[in-house]
C-alpha cells in the first residue's frame, strides 16, 4: 500500500466509449476507473508500481453533445508492416516494389456519430501497489514523492486524455476537493460500468470453431454516486 | 444505461402484460399465407392471410410535397373517400434466423424462396426459379429441410409425421407452374408462409405443444458458448456473437439495421471480433432487440421526423403514459384512422381571393385535447391536475438516426413523466402567437418546424441533419433552442420574397427569443415579446417592423392590384440596414396617404410609432432583426382583424405570454 494522491482533471470534451456502442460512440456518463488510471499513468509510470483508483468525484454537471466525424473503416495489417520491415533491398535498390502501405479515405470512408461529454471536471483519488518487478531500490516514499512533484509541476510523458486521444485533459494537484455539482443528491445510480481490463487474468479463448481468438476479458462494476462521489474500491 | 432500461422494460412487460410481448425464443414476423398440408403429407394449397381494412382518406396532398401553387383546394370542398388497404398479418413464430448473405432457414415458417424455390423478379415482373450465383438450384430448400429434421427428430405425433412427410416428398419443380398461376396475388407480396396440418384446423403447426417443446430444447442448447461478464446485467453468462436486427427503422437498410455492431475492422479492439467487443449476454440481447422492434412498430411509442427517430417508453406496465405522450408530441395527428395522416395546412390565399375564406373547415380541425390543455397551462393551472397520472413514473426518451446498416444514438434522457409533460407544454406555450388566418393551427408540430427552415419551392432540399436532434434536445431538457434554427429562419425570411413572415416562422422566432431571455435572465427582452401586438414596446427593431407593416398597407390601399409591394422589394434591406431605406419609404408613403381608404387610422398608428424612433440605425443585429420580423407580423395581424375579433383574442389571453 502506498500513500494516496489526489488530483483534479478537467477538459472541454470527453468520450469514455461504452463497449457495446463501439461503432457509433456513446460515452459513459462519468469517467471510468480505466481512463482515470490512464491519465495518471501518462503523468508517472514505472514497471514497479500499479495504480489503483480509490474514488472519483464528479465536479461538473453531466452534459452531452453530438458530433459527426469521417473516419476510416479498416486497419493496416500487422503482417504487411512486418514484411516491409524485414524485406531486404534488391540488387537494383528497388525496395517495397509490391507492398504499398497506405489507407485511402475515398474507398474506406465511414461516417461515425459520437455522443460525447462536455465541460468535464473530476477529482481522482488513487494509490499505487507493488508489482512483481518491485526491486530493492524501490521504496514507497520515493515513488510517492516523484509522482507528487510531477503532478504539481505539470510534467507528463504524453498529454493525458479523456478516453480517446483527441480530447486532452488538464491536471493539477488538489489538496482539498472542490465542490461538486451533485453534492446534494444522496444517490444516483449509474448502472454497470467498465472497471478495467483484466490483464492479470491473462488471455482467454473466445470465438467459434475456426477462429480461436484469444483476448483479455473486461470487468464491470456497479457505479453508484453518493453526494457526487463514486467509490471504486472493489473486492476481487 | 440505454440497453439496461430497455431490458428492464422487457422484464416489466413480460411480468404484467405477457401477451403483448414475445417470450424468449420467439419473434414477430409478417405473413401472407398459410400452407395447407394433408394428414399424409401432401401439399393441398395456400390460404391467404392478407387482411383488408377500410380506411377513410381525405383528398389532400401528402406532407412532403412542396409544390403547392394556386388555390385549387379552396374552391372545392374536401371529399372523404373510403379506401381498402391490404396488409399481411403479424404472428408470433419461432425466432427469426440471422440472415445476411448466408443461407439460414427458419423453423416451421419461411419465405417463398426457401420453401418453393420461387423468386419474384421486380424488373421483368415475373416469377422465376431461384438460382444462386453459382448456378445451383434448390439449395435453400435443402437448408430448410435440414433444419426441420434437426429440430424435430423422430416422433409418433401425427402432425409432426405429416410435416416431415411433406418435407421429404415435396418437389417444387412439379408444382412451379400451378403455384404461379393460382397464388400470384399472395406470392407477389414477398412475405412469409406458415404451415397448417388439415387434421388440426384451429391452430398453426408451430403452435402445437409437442412442436413447441422440441423447439425450446433445440434453442436452449448450444455448443461453443463463451462465458463473459455481461455489461448489462453484471452476471457471467454466455455472450452473443451477432445480435438480431431492428426492422422498420426509417431510412435504414431494408433488411434491418443493428444497434450494437462491430462490422468493420477499425471498430474492434483487443483482438475481439464482432459483438464479442460488446460483451452483452444472449438473454439481454434478445430482450433489448425485442423491445426496440416492438417500440418501433407501435405508433404510440415513436415519432419520426426526417432522419431522426425518437422512441419513448414509460417504466410502468400501464399503457396510458405512452398514449398521453404520443398525443402530446404529435399534436396535428388525425387519430381516427390507423394511418396517422398529418393534417395539411394551406398557403396564403391568392391576392384576388383574399376576402374569401375557405368554405369547409372540417379538415382543419384542431386537436382539441392539446388546445384545451394548453389553455389551462397558460392560465397557470398545474399540469398534474390536468393530465391524470401520478408524477413519479420514470420516462425514457431515446433519439436515433440511421447510418446505412447501423443505428447512431443522438440523445437519451431519463426523467419523470411529469417533467416531460411540463417541458413540452412550456414549448407549446412559448410558440403560441396570434393567428394570421383563421385556418392556422393552434399547435405546430416538430416536423413543421424542420420544414420551415428550407425553401418552399425546392423539391430536394432537406433540413440540416443535426437540426432536429438539437431542437428535440432543447425541448426535452428546457435549454435554449439551437442558434442554427434562428439563423435559418431569418435567412428564409430574407430570401422568400412572396412569403416573408408567416404564422409558423413568427412562432419559431418568438419561441427562440423568449427562451433565450429566460435562460440568460434578460428581463427586458422577456417583456418585449408578447402573444399579441405589444403597443408599449420601445425596442427599435420591433418599432421599425411595425412601421414597415403600416407602410405596406398604405401602399396596397392606394394602388390596387399591385403585383409587387414594398414587402417583395425592400423587406430584406429594411431588416438589416434601415437607414438606407426608410427615408425613401416614408417619403413615398406621403403619396399613398391621400388615396388610402383608412388614412386617419393608419396615419395615427404611423405617427405614434414614429415618435418613439429617434433615428434610423445603420445596422440591426440578429436579435433586433428577429424583433423586426415579429413587429411586422404582429402589426399586420392586428391591421387585418376586425375590432370584434381583437377583443376576443384579448380576453382569451389575459395575463399570459
Amino acid at each position: 500500500m502506498g500513500y494516496g494522491v489526489k488530483l483534479t482533471v478537467w477538459g472541454k470534451y470527453a468520450c469514455f466509449t461504452r463497449p457495446e456502442f463501439g461503432a457509433e460512440r456513446v460515452s459513459y456518463d462519468v469517467i471510468t476507473p480505466s481512463a482515470a488510471r490512464g491519465i495518471i499513468e501518462a503523468i508517472y509510470y514505472k514497471p514497479a508500481i500499479r495504480w489503483v483508483i480509490d474514488s472519483i468525484q464528479v465536479n461538473n454537471e453531466i452534459r452531452t453533445t453530438n458530433i459527426l466525424r469521417n473516419e476510416l473503416g479498416s486497419k493496416i495489417n500487422k503482417s504487411k508492416v512486418a514484411r516491409i520491415v524485414d524485406k531486404k533491398p534488391d540488387e537494383n535498390q528497388k525496395v517495397f516494389s509490391d507492398i504499398v502501405l497506405f489507407q485511402d479515405i475515398k474507398k474506406d470512408r465511414q461516417l461515425r456519430n459520437s455522443l460525447i461529454l462536455r465541460d468535464v471536471s473530476y477529482t481522482i483519488e488513487a494509490h499505487f501497489e507493488k508489482t512483481k518487478k518491485w526491486g530493492e531500490e524501490d521504496t514507497v516514499e520515493k515513488h510517492y514523492n516523484i509522482a507528487k512533484r510531477r503532478i504539481e509541476n505539470g510534467q507528463c510523458y504524453c498529454q493525458p486524455y479523456f478516453g480517446t486521444r483527441e480530447f486532452p485533459a488538464n491536471f493539477e494537484w488538489a489538496e482539498e476537493s472542490p465542490e461538486s455539482f451533485y453534492k446534494n443528491v444522496p444517490k444516483l445510480d449509474l448502472s454497470w460500468m467498465l472497471y478495467d481490463i483484466d490483464y492479470a487474468g491473462g488471455r482467454k479463448k473466445i470465438g467459434k470453431d475456426k477462429e480461436k481468438q484469444e483476448t483479455y476479458f473486461s470487468i464491470f462494476f456497479r457505479a453508484i454516486m453518493k453526494n457526487g462521489i463514486i467509490d471504486t474500491r472493489i473486492n476481487k | 444505461m440505454i440497453i439496461e432500461k430497455m431490458v428492464k422494460y422487457y422484464d416489466m412487460q413480460a411480468k404484467y402484460n405477457p401477451e403483448s410481448i414475445p417470450l424468449n425464443g420467439y419473434s414477430v414476423a409478417e405473413f401472407a399465407g398459410v400452407i395447407q398440408i394433408s394428414e399424409k403429407g401432401e401439399f393441398l394449397g395456400i390460404v391467404s392471410l392478407l387482411q383488408e381494412t377500410t380506411v377513410e382518406v381525405k383528398e389532400t396532398k401528402k406532407k412532403k410535397s412542396k409544390k403547392k401553387k394556386g388555390m385549387a383546394l379552396l374552391d372545392e370542398t374536401p371529399v372523404v373517400k373510403t379506401k381498402i388497404i391490404t396488409k399481411p398479418t403479424q404472428i408470433t413464430v419461432p425466432l427469426k434466423a440471422k440472415r445476411g448473405s448466408n443461407i439460414q432457414a427458419n423453423f416451421a415458417w419461411d419465405n417463398a424462396q426457401y420453401i418453393f424455390n420461387v423468386q419474384y423478379n421486380k424488373d421483368t415482373k415475373q416469377f422465376e426459379k431461384a438460382i444462386s450465383k453459382k448456378g445451383e438450384t434448390g439449395i435453400w430448400f435443402e437448408a430448410f429441410k435440414k433444419l426441420q429434421k434437426a429440430v424435430l427428430g423422430d416422433s409418433d405425433n401425427p402432425s409432426i409425421q405429416a410435416y416431415l412427410n411433406f418435407i421429404n416428398t415435396f418437389d417444387s419443380d412439379q408444382h412451379f407452374d400451378s403455384l404461379i398461376k393460382d397464388y400470384e396475388n399472395i406470392l407477389k407480396w414477398d412475405k412469409n408462409f406458415v404451415f397448417q396440418i388439415s387434421s388440426e384446423p384451429d391452430k398453426f403447426f408451430h403452435e402445437n405443444d409437442e412442436v413447441q417443446k422440441r423447439w425450446m430444447n433445440y434453442f436452449l442448447t448450444n455448443k461453443d458458448d463463451v462465458l463473459m461478464q455481461c455489461s448489462i446485467t453484471g452476471e457471467v453468462l454466455p455472450v452473443e456473437g451477432t445480435h438480431a436486427k431492428i426492422m422498420k427503422f426509417w431510412n435504414a437498410q431494408p433488411s434491418g439495421a443493428t444497434l450494437v455492431s462491430s462490422n468493420q475492422e477499425s471498430f474492434c479492439s483487443y483482438g475481439r471480433l464482432q459483438n464479442y467487443n460488446s460483451a452483452i449476454s444472449r438473454e439481454a440481447s434478445f430482450k433489448y432487440t425485442t423491445v426496440l422492434n416492438k417500440l418501433l412498430a407501435d405508433n404510440n411509442n415513436n415519432i419520426v421526423i426526417d432522419n431522426l427517430t425518437t422512441v419513448f417508453w414509460a417504466m410502468s406496465p400501464d399503457k396510458k403514459y405512452e398514449e398521453i405522450a404520443s398525443k402530446i408530441c404529435k399534436p396535428n395527428q388525425n387519430i381516427k384512422n390507423d394511418e396517422f395522416e398529418e393534417l395539411d395546412d394551406i398557403d396564403e390565399p391568392d391576392k384576388n381571393k383574399k376576402d374569401e375564406e375557405p368554405k369547409d373547415f372540417s379538415y382543419t380541425k384542431q386537436n382539441n385535447y392539446i388546445s384545451g390543455l394548453l389553455q389551462k397551462y397558460k392560465n397557470g393551472e398545474k399540469i398534474s391536475s390536468v393530465v391524470d397520472v401520478p408524477k413519479d413514473c420514470e420516462f425514457c426518451i431515446l433519439g436515433m438516426s440511421p447510418n446505412a446498416g447501423r443505428i447512431a444514438i443522438k440523445y437519451f434522457y431519463i426523467d419523470t413523466f411529469y417533467n416531460f409533460v411540463q417541458r413540452i407544454f412550456n414549448h407549446y406555450s412559448n410558440m403560441s402567437i396570434i393567428k394570421e388566418r383563421s385556418y392556422n393551427k393552434d399547435t405546430i408540430s416538430l416536423w413543421e418546424i424542420a420544414y420551415e427552415t428550407i425553401s418552399p419551392s425546392s423539391k430536394e432540399d432537406k433540413p440540416h441533419p443535426l437540426l432536429m436532434g438539437a431542437v428535440s434536445k432543447a425541448i426535452f431538457t428546457g435549454n435554449m433552442y439551437p442558434e442554427l434554427l434562428y439563423s435559418k429562419i431569418l435567412e428564409r425570411i430574407k430570401t422568400d420574397t412572396k412569403i416573408r413572415v408567416n404564422y409558423k416562422r413568427a412562432a419559431i422566432l418568438k419561441a427562440f427569443l423568449l427562451k433565450k431571455a429566460e435562460v440568460t435572465n434578460n428581463q427586458k427582452l422577456k417583456e418585449e415579446i408578447t402573444y399579441m401586438l405589444n403597443e408599449n414596446s420601445d425596442n427599435i427593431g420591433y418599432l421599425l417592423g411595425r412601421v414597415f407593416a403600416v407602410l405596406e398597407k398604405l401602399q396596397i390601399e392606394a394602388i390596387p392590384n399591385l403585383e409587387k409591394t414594398i414587402k417583395h422589394k425592400y423587406f430584406a434591406s429594411a431588416c438589416t440596414t434601415p437607414s438606407l431605406v426608410f427615408n425613401t419609404l416614408i417619403s413615398s408613403a406621403q403619396h399613398h396617404i391621400p388615396k388610402a381608404r383608412n388614412k386617419e387610422y393608419l396615419e395615427g398608428i404611423l405617427q405614434s410609432v414614429l415618435s418613439k424612433i429617434p433615428n434610423y440605425p445603420k445596422h440591426l443585429n440578429l436579435e433586433e432583426q428577429g424583433l423586426f420580423s415579429l413587429g411586422y407580423y404582429h402589426q399586420k395581424a392586428s391591421l387585418y382583424t376586425s375590432n370584434k375579433n381583437k377583443k376576443m383574442e384579448e380576453n382569451k389571453n389575459v395575463g399570459t405570454n
